[in-house]
């Protein structure tokens, strides 16, 4: 009895254990900082103690006015190390970063200038960021990122356009349920598929060669279908390659860097599949948490995910990676808050991860390397789309793409 | 030592994993043992605390977070288990480590740091489920919504968790200081403000209620 009942009080579940964990700990370590530590023995040097005074003084003002309120706003939403929320006046990484809005997809480089490409949405870069791929009610259209359209085609309500990595030779898109192909320049548009679910396509990277390109120099494509299963197809033909077993139907396709592995993420688990088709293994989400996004770190060997679960406080969001390349993957949390992360995008060097935070009109920007450190910009939905942030009507910027790993390449 | 859901299977091919909630920062100070080691490992772990303590004290953020990682997870768990409210068991174990961090100075570094944690946690999730009950029995129709305890998700239900709400607060925490934290007789006692002997009898009683409810379940 007494084993036995040890072994249960150890096992019983705690709603939202990992949470506490982490919003007790945010709370721990901002009142050690509000502390005063007890007078130390050790003689310091009159100038490092001055500096030490004027930075303690400093995180004083700037973190700390009070105990209590400190508390308070930790628990409420700031992040550990997280500085203050600023204007998006730069991104920390190299690349432009698109944007999709209410008013249309904005184009953000590197220096923090923003260009609207016009009244469009789902944009979607072209491999080296030489055009946005973008839609309209009616239209498909190649536009450069200063909004000139390069082409467009009238098909009824194109959605999730999907560029071919490298060449850019041909762009994948869903119209209703049908998922069609269209060459690069806005030629051969063709039915690929008639019955796909709608979820965002993800083009075969291009290595292994033989093996992406079907052996014949052939563009092939993964593609969700409606009983959730997911087939590889080739672009121009339409003929299925592989086709694994049902499951939930994926909100997210997306290949390894390296075209080793396809992960389908749906929203309470993660599929992993190799080039082949074949499973290498599912990862399910902790209990009560659903996926919002995710995508491949840009070694292919991590998983980033934004999830979402229903607490008693409302909703709480966690951002994890999950290093897939582990025999017992560790997911490892690099934020975590009250509400919903609706989006997520990795810098091209792949040291950044944006979150989207709509809950504090904030983009999260994590190095996963060092989670410590987030630089949190603030006002997101007034620099997108003033009138609409007024109103309170805007739909929240979310990223929609950053672009690109080989600058200038193309 | 199982922490819920936390253990992954191993991953082959084809495998299916089940990340859990708290399986994302499994840290060095993640309890993955009781918390009575074997002599040379607790001495060992005796050592290590100390050095955190001390260095807390000057003024080390990294040993205080190896502390808390360290404690946490008992010390929440323990509350839980008092209370049977998340949320009241996060601000008690919150409260707890406040507590400490305000008296980290004056702490004695020769004492060990978990029992001392624990004792503050296992009494304030005493007072904290007394007055729930005192509430309880006072509320009107308009405030009992807001004093019955957090209702237990089918997710989350547990017959242990179900039996041990049909004993007494104070049998709680003598389960959870006995068979949890493993305390012996005589540290309960201290712990609780009790004469041994009460502690041996409450236990032995609690744990006969206990086994009752769990067979009718």
């Amino acid at each position: 009895m007494a084993q036995d009942l040890r072994e249960r009080l150890r096992e019983v579940p705690i709603p939202d254990e990992h949470g506490a964990r982490e919003r007790g700990w945010r709370v721990v370590s901002a009142a050690y900082a509000d502390r005063r530590p007890a007078a130390q023995p050790v003689r310091i040097p009159v100038r490092l103690a001055v500096a030490v005074g004027l930075a303690a003084l400093i995180l004083a003002l700037v973190l700390t006015p009070a105990g209590a309120k400190v508390v308070d706003l930790v628990r409420d939403a700031v992040k550990p190390n997280a500085k203050e929320a600023t204007p998006l006046t730069s991104l920390p990484a190299e690349g432009d970063l698109l944007v999709d809005s209410s008013q249309g997809p904005w184009v953000v480089h590197r220096d923090g200038s923003q260009r609207l490409l016009g009244d469009y949405r789902q944009a979607s870069w072209s491999p080296h960021g030489y055009f946005a791929a973008v839609t309209n009610a009616h239209q498909l259209l190649a536009v450069e990122p200063d909004g000139t359209v390069h082409w467009s085609l009238n098909r009824p309500h194109p959605s999730d356009p999907r560029w071919l990595p490298n060449t850019g030779y041909r762009i994948a898109y869903r119209t209703g349920s049908s998922m069609r192909v269209v060459a690069g320049d806005g030629t051969g548009d063709h039915l690929v598929d008639p019955n796909v679910a709608p979820t965002p396509p993800a083009w075969a990277a291009p290595l292994p060669a033989a093996k992406m390109t079907g052996g014949k120099g052939e563009y092939v494509l993964a593609l969700a279908k409606p009983d959730g299963s997911v087939e590889e197809v080739n672009a121009e033909s339409g003929r299925s390659l592989w086709r694994t077993a049902p499951g939930p139907v994926p909100k997210v396709l997306d290949w390894s860097a390296d075209g080793s592995w396809l992960a389908a993420l749906s929203p309470t688990r993660l599929r992993l599949f190799t080039a082949y088709g074949d499973p290498v293994r599912t990862v399910r989400l902790p209990r009560g948490m659903r996926a919002t996004d995710g995508a491949f770190a840009r070694t292919g060997r991590s998983f980033a995910v934004t999830a979402t679960e229903r607490t008693a406080h409302g909703r709480r969001s966690e951002a994890l990676i999950l290093p897939l390349g582990a025999r017992n993957p560790q997911p490892r949390a690099l934020l975590a808050d009250p509400g919903t992360f609706s989006g997520l995008a990795w810098s091209p060097d792949g040291g950044w991860l944006l979150v989207a935070w709509p809950d504090a009109d904030a983009w999260l920007f994590v190095r996963p390397e060092h989670p410590g450190h987030v630089d949190t910009v603030g006002s997101i939905t007034e620099q997108f789309d003033p009138s609409a942030a007024s109103s309170g009507s805007a739909e929240f910027p979310a990223p929609a793409g950053w672009c690109c790993t080989v600058a200038g390449a193309g | 030592m199982v922490v819920p859901g936390r253990r992954l299977a191993a991953a082959g091919l084809g495998e299916e994993i089940q990340l859990a909630a708290d399986g994302s920062t499994q840290s060095v100070a993640a309890p993955l043992r009781g918390p009575r080691h074997a002599p040379a490992s607790k001495a060992m772990e005796r050592r290590r605390e100390r050095r955190w303590i001390r260095a807390a004290q000057g003024g080390s953020e990294e040993a205080l977070e190896h502390l808390y990682r360290r404690h946490w997870s008992w010390a929440h768990r323990a509350a839980y288990l008092v209370v049977h409210d998340a949320a009241a068991a996060e601000d008690i174990a919150q409260e707890a480590f406040l507590s400490a961090i305000r008296s980290l100075d004056r702490f004695d570094r020769r004492r060990p740091f978990g029992p001392w944690l624990n004792r503050i946690v296992v009494n304030r999730a005493i007072d904290w489920a007394r007055a729930r009950s005192l509430r309880s029995e006072t509320a009107t129709d308009q405030t009992r919504e807001t004093v019955a305890p957090e209702p237990i998700s089918e997710l989350y239900s547990d017959e242990v968790v179900a039996a041990l709400r049909t004993l007494s607060p104070e049998q709680r925490a003598l389960i959870v200081l006995r068979y949890l934290l493993e305390y012996t007789p005589g540290e309960i006692a201290r712990v609780l403000g009790l004469p041994r002997g009460t502690v041996n009898s409450r236990l032995r009683r609690g744990l006969d209620r206990l086994a009752v409810e769990m067979e009718a379940r």
